[in-house]
């Protein structure tokens, strides 16, 4: 881990994933000044970034021109006009997650469209990394796709399935099968709670198969916005037989990491 | 990790396999004219036994081959005459371009008669010659007997094996050669021509020095040539192979990159990190691929897929030309069991060749090509203490590709070669 100088800048971390663009703004001292969650449509473009940097630059009081230093990181990390210089989001997670928790040594990270498990050294860089293939299978906007399909806000499903006795066994992640097999659920009489619980599972049994390509280490920690599902959460754990660490907003950990970067970038 | 600046062209293209390409678009025409003749052309799955067709006269198109120049031409009506056959594309690709290419010479599939098929396709075939390389080869060679009325002949290629053995009970490939020279004579009813065959074997040998001479040039750092200069000449051994002109083009090759060490050129502009490639290759990116990696100030230095065929040139006796064929199909990449494969052909290979890194690549449609990687892999990470990343395409079919994911994990895996080297 590097030191940073003794200077007062301020430097910002965009992480511009498949569904949302998020922004943090950071001053010299690594403390946080501001950030933005910003989601249009399905897929972050130009003017998702715009957005979201304008409005953490807004919320920190300060402007385009106060910052020192900028490090783009996720799926559009390479959109021009935003990053002086990109990392990738592997980086950038296990860096934000250490900043959150330097004993953490294993990041799950759920996104929009992929999904990733991250090994930590421990400076906090990476040690070695799995990632899914290129489908969106028991991603965020797997998850999407159900709770639309359940018709239940997406806001509510990690609840919800908290509640559920009986799991229904739900054997695909695939947005296509568990979609047909969601309908055949739902018309043999299965409760919304129980499918709810069964999509939750299948999704934790999934990733259960991608960490043990790395090996899992404690403390474990999950980033991306499907950390914010406490569904995914209890039956990642109890998949993975650990306790998962979640920091205050798990969904910015990665333009967290990507601030840091810039820190040891600026002038 | 990257500086988002314009970008110059960074890999600096060995210009002599070039020519390569021209020798393979003049081979298939010859294909066409001897065809027109009345000369035999004979399609086929797997490489080992290629010399003994070749030998007989008849003109030899190795299918996988065939397939990546499609791919790699992007004739998109191969893909589709092939679904259109009912084939999914969980399929070999190989398979199914070869497939679809056998429907619309036959004229069973329209597509866009801009294209010139001579120089993409061989003629359609009068026998079909399959290795038992895998099972979706075999059903390809019973689909082909049928749709197209043709003779098949296949060996029967038992895998496991040791490297460099022919086990006694293993004598049964060396048996099943014998049968195929009957076959062959009887579809040339010609007698066997041994001289010619020792005589092909011979110019292997040579095409098999050159290329060892190429592997031991990438071990310099900087390295004058990439892997992607390297499979620029695969068709040497999976086209042109027994012709003349394949050492002769990888011996222009050779000097061109002797040359460029002489006188101090890289085979990319600024060489930070050397890769080492384990598995298949995605035909229709070798150009955009090669240019991605000197981006990156990568020189992918070495891999496995031109390791299958004929590695060692002292391996191959003229003299002993049926056991030189079989022991060439047993000790290929996916008939070795993976310690071997992993010791022999990756371990010894990636020490000599002192990799940063391994890619190891997972190819959608094929099963057998991927799924010792990870082994394999491990094997040699743990061995070289290296980090692994994996990435997902297939041989011909961009269906299957992802840029961005492939861009995040290769730069994801330069960032902790980065990370360790800060921290020695």
């Amino acid at each position: 881990m590097r030191i940073h100088k003794v200077k007062n800048y301020i430097v910002a971390g965009l992480d511009l994933g498949s569904l949302t663009a998020k922004t943090v703004i950071m001053d010299s001292s690594a403390r946080i000044l501001s950030s933005n969650v910003t989601q249009r449509g399905l897929i972050v473009d130009e003017e998702a970034a715009k957005e979201s940097f304008k409005r953490a630059l807004k919320e920190a009081h300060v402007s385009r021109n106060d910052i020192a230093f900028t490090v783009s990181t996720g799926y559009g990390r390479k959109i021009e006009g935003f990053g002086d210089k990109d990392v990738t989001e592997l980086s950038c997670h296990a860096r934000g997650a250490y900043y959150m928790n330097p004993d953490i040594r294993t990041v799950i990270d759920i996104g929009g469209q992929d999904s990733k498990i991250i090994s930590l050294e421990n400076d906090g860089s990476v040690a070695a990394f799995v990632m899914n293939d290129k489908c969106a299978a028991g991603t965020g906007r797997f998850i999407e796709v159900m709770s639309s399909a359940l018709g239940v806000p997406l806001k509510d499903i990690g609840k919800l399935s908290l509640q559920s006795k009986k799991p229904a066994h739900v054997s695909s992640t695939c947005v296509v099968f568990a979609e047909s097999e969601i309908i055949s659920l739902v018309s043999k009489g299965v409760s919304k709670i129980d499918i709810l619980a069964g999509i939750h599972t299948a999704i934790a049994r999934r990733m259960y198969g991608l960490i043990k390509g790395v090996g899992i280490k404690d403390v474990v920690a999950m980033s991306g916005g499907v950390a914010k599902n406490e569904g995914v959460v209890h039956f990642l754990e109890k998949a993975i037989k650990s306790k998962i660490y979640l920091a205050k907003d798990p969904q910015i950990i990665g333009a967290v990491g990507a601030a840091l970067f810039a820190l040891d970038y600026a002038p | 990790m990257s500086d988002n600046k314009p970008k110059e062209r960074k890999h600096n293209r060995v210009m002599a396999t070039r020519a390569v390409n021209d020798a393979v678009e003049a081979y298939y025409e010859k294909c066409w004219a001897d065809a027109e003749k009345g000369a035999l052309t004979a399609w086929g799955e797997g490489i080992a036994y290629f010399p003994l067709i070749r030998a007989a006269g008849i003109n030899y198109v190795f299918a996988d081959a065939m397939s990546a120049r499609m791919g790699a031409r992007k004739f998109p009506y191969a893909k589709e005459a092939a679904a259109d056959f009912g084939f999914l594309e969980e399929t070999c690709s190989y398979a199914r371009f070869h497939i679809g290419a056998s429907r619309i010479l036959k004229g069973d599939f329209p597509y866009d008669k801009s294209w010139d098929l001579k120089k993409i396709m061989a003629p359609l075939p009068d026998v079909y010659f399959n290795t038992d390389a895998c099972s979706a080869g075999n059903t390809w060679g019973e689909l082909l007997r049928r749709y197209l009325n043709i003779p098949v002949f296949t060996v029967f290629t038992r895998r496991v094996f040791t490297w460099g053995e022919i086990p006694p009970e293993d004598k049964h490939v060396v048996e099943q050669l014998k049968e195929m020279v009957k076959f062959i004579e009887k579809m040339t009813g010609k007698p066997y021509d041994w001289d010619k065959l020792r005589e092909i074997l011979g110019i292997l040998k040579q095409s098999a020095a050159m290329r060892a001479r190429l592997r031991d040039l990438m071990k310099l750092r900087p390295a004058p040539l990439t892997y992607f200069d390297v499979l620029s000449t695969f068709a040497s051994f999976t086209i042109l192979h027994g012709l003349p002109e394949a050492p002769k083009l990888l011996g222009d090759v050779v000097k061109e990159c002797e040359e460029r060490v002489a006188k101090g050129i890289s085979g990319i502009k600024n060489e930070k990190y050397r890769l080492y490639w384990l598995g298949a290759m995605f035909w229709t990116k070798l150009g955009s691929m090669a240019e991605k990696f000197a981006q990156l100030d990568v020189t992918v230095v070495g891999g496995t897929y031109d390791f299958m065929f004929y590695p060692y040139p002292e391996e191959i006796d003229p003299d002993k030309p049926l056991e030189t064929l079989a022991a060439s199909a047993t000790s290929c990449g996916y008939t070795l069991d993976n310690d071997n494969a992993a010791e022999i052909a990756d371990f010894r290979l990636c020490k000599d060749l002192n990799i940063d890194g391994i890619i190891v690549y997972e190819c959608h449609t094929c099963r057998m090509q991927s799924g010792s990687n990870h082994d394999r892999a491990d094997y040699v990470a743990r061995r070289l203490g290296v980090p692994i990343t994996y990435v997902t395409g297939d041989f011909v079919d961009d269906a299957f590709f992802s840029e961005a994911q492939f861009d995040t994990r290769i730069e994801g895996l330069l960032e902790i070669i980065d990370a360790r080297r800060r921290g020695k």
